[in-house]
């Protein structure tokens, strides 16, 4: 049994993973490359598809899918193509293999697009206050810059080519809860277990992100009387986020990935 | 009114505001390069129909509009400037996401069909709503299992990237073999080759319009002035697929592939393009798809 972590050599989460279960007698090798990892895909006329992943010419028992790192910066036209090979072969092929995987890719993406928006469109939670805009201003301290996403101080100079994203957040008010296998933790209580009014708020929320094949994902609410307002929500949960959850959120993965 | 954005660039974009304009239907079409170059965006995420696009004098609310028309092409790559480029990628990610929400008629959401960036998960997910069958396929990192699978396939066998970055499929000849070991390192996607006619499908809604194209090369695409095009009714059961799969990728407009396996008949699915350049089958075909296009937009 040998668990594969699609995942940069760089993702310490992954890496802390990856030796968590090693230390519990599962081995597990993180990669985002082929070499060591093979994959073989099948597929007939009639769409049946058989589907190998291997670590070492060995099969693979589960997969933890953290990303193959941020391929779209590549500069050099080669090593961008290859780069976008790989990303789309793990692509199709962890989404077409049987076998246990957390956070699988689908037709909806490497990873689903998980937008704060759909969720609001259901009438569950409320949308986060937050504008775009490339000119003026809007009420907000949380300031990114799009596309590369990068954090601006809300004073700082914006020339008027900068599309920025202002998001008008409460500090007070947010929590912030990871999702990992079959529980969800609330990762600002000591214990990590949300109370029982605040698991039936965020129910909806962990629920969709199941739905959507992630086992391993992080959202943010902010609680306003009986209002849950959905703020943000990522695939790539870190370890930094749940420093003293972390034996237990690796115990939930694991438990997805070796039933 | 439409609202059409788009870059007056893409000769497809424009085709379909011709179309628009030769139906009668108002339409306001908004230049993506000139709105990245000296417009304004505003978008509330809160209230998708309240985003505001401002563009030499004029603002465009999208709320106020019956049905938008997109092309979100890729432009960023050409900007004269690295500061232009980033508010073009910038504008591009910020209007893709919100065009998933606004309250409106979208032709197409550009976020809604992911799966074509993935070649063989796309066949093997949108041939199952068609309810088609595809050519046998072979994603392999092994040398060995490579060759096997192009010695089986009776009509020889093709290979190409499985990403969405552009190669042209090329036949396997006994030339290749000394590089398959390179496949441990990067797997490449190997088909059965399919003898026959191409087929494009282009479905608005509920209605396709079918062409069947006779090339001399593999992909008709390379080859100018040898191709033979002709009209072809799309058989019904094709058609109804085709439908399924306007419902289930959630998209208006697709072109789609097939082959007709000249041997026997056999309809067989290659993808599905959600922003399919419709302009030259248009032209041969009339108008008949932009004309669908413009319909299907004033049927707000």
């Amino acid at each position: 049994m040998t668990l594969l972590v699609i995942a940069p050599g760089s993702d310490e989460t992954a890496v802390r993973f990856a030796g968590f279960a090693l230390r519990q007698g599962v081995p597990a090798v993180v990669s985002a490359g082929f070499g060591r990892v093979g994959v073989s895909v099948h597929a007939t006329r009639d769409r049946a598809c058989s589907t190998r992943l291997t670590l070492d010419g060995a099969e693979v028992s589960g997969v933890l899918n953290r990303g193959v790192g941020d391929w779209g910066e590549e500069s050099d036209p080669d090593r961008s193509f290859a780069a976008a090979e790989t990303y789309a072969a793990f692509w199709s092929a962890v989404a077409l293999w049987p076998g246990p995987v957390v956070n699988r890719p689908s037709e909806r993406g490497f990873f689903a697009r998980l937008d704060p928006l759909e969720q609001a469109g259901t009438g569950l939670v409320e949308p986060p206050r937050t504008v775009v805009l490339n000119d003026g201003s809007a009420p907000g301290n949380d300031v990114y810059r799009i596309p590369e996403w990068t954090a601006m101080a809300p004073e700082a100079p914006r020339s008027r080519f900068d599309v920025v994203q202002i998001a008008d957040r409460d500090p007070a008010r947010s929590h912030r809860f990871v999702v990992a296998g079959a529980g969800v933790f609330d990762v600002g209580a000591a214990g990590g277990e949300p109370s029982g009014k605040t698991a039936d708020l965020v129910a909806p929320i962990a629920g969709w992100l199941r739905r959507r094949g992630m086992g391993f994902a992080d959202f943010t609410v902010e609680f306003e009387a009986e209002v849950v307002r959905l703020t943000d929500v990522s695939c790539w949960p870190s370890h930094h986020l749940f420093p003293h959850l972390e034996d237990r959120i690796y115990t939930a993965l694991l438990s997805e990935l070796t039933p | 009114m439409i609202l059409c954005l788009g870059a007056a660039a893409d000769p497809t974009f424009t085709a379909g505001l011709r179309g628009l304009r030769r139906a009668g239907i108002p339409f306001r079409p908004v230049d993506l390069p000139s709105l990245a170059m000296r417009g304004k965006i505003r978008i509330p995420l809160d209230s998708p129909a309240d985003t505001v696009l401002s563009l030499d004098g004029e603002s465009h609310r999208l709320g106020d509009f019956g049905a938008i028309w997109c092309r979100l092409v890729e432009i960023a790559f050409a900007a004269p400037t690295p500061e232009l480029a980033a508010a073009s990628a910038g504008q591009t990610e910020a209007l893709a996401r919100i065009l998933e929400f606004v309250p409106l008629k979208v032709m197409n959401p550009p976020l809604r069909e992911a799966s074509g960036f993935t070649k063989l998960l796309h066949a093997v997910a949108l041939g199952e709503v068609g309810g088609w069958q595809i050519p046998a396929t072979c994603l392999t990192t092994d040398p060995e299992e490579a060759l096997d699978f192009v010695r089986g396939c009776r009509t020889g066998a093709i290979f190409k990237g499985v990403s969405a970055t552009k190669t042209w499929a090329t036949v396997f000849e006994p030339p290749h073999e000394s590089r398959l070991p390179r496949l441990a390192h990067l797997p490449v996607l190997f088909q059965e080759r399919i003898i026959g006619p191409d087929v494009r499908v282009h479905v608005v809604g509920d209605q396709s319009f079918g062409e069947l194209i006779d090339s001399p090369v593999l992909d008709y695409r390379t080859v100018r002035g040898v191709n033979d095009y002709r009209p072809l009714e799309v058989p019904r059961e094709i058609a109804e697929g085709c439908t399924r799969l306007t419902g289930h990728c959630r998209v208006p407009l697709l072109g789609v592939d097939f082959k007709i396996e000249r041997a026997t008949g056999q309809w067989v699915f290659l993808e599905a393009n959600s922003m399919p350049c419709f302009e030259g089958y248009d032209e041969r075909a009339g108008g008949a798809i932009s004309r669908a296009i413009a319909e299907w937009l004033a049927e707000a």
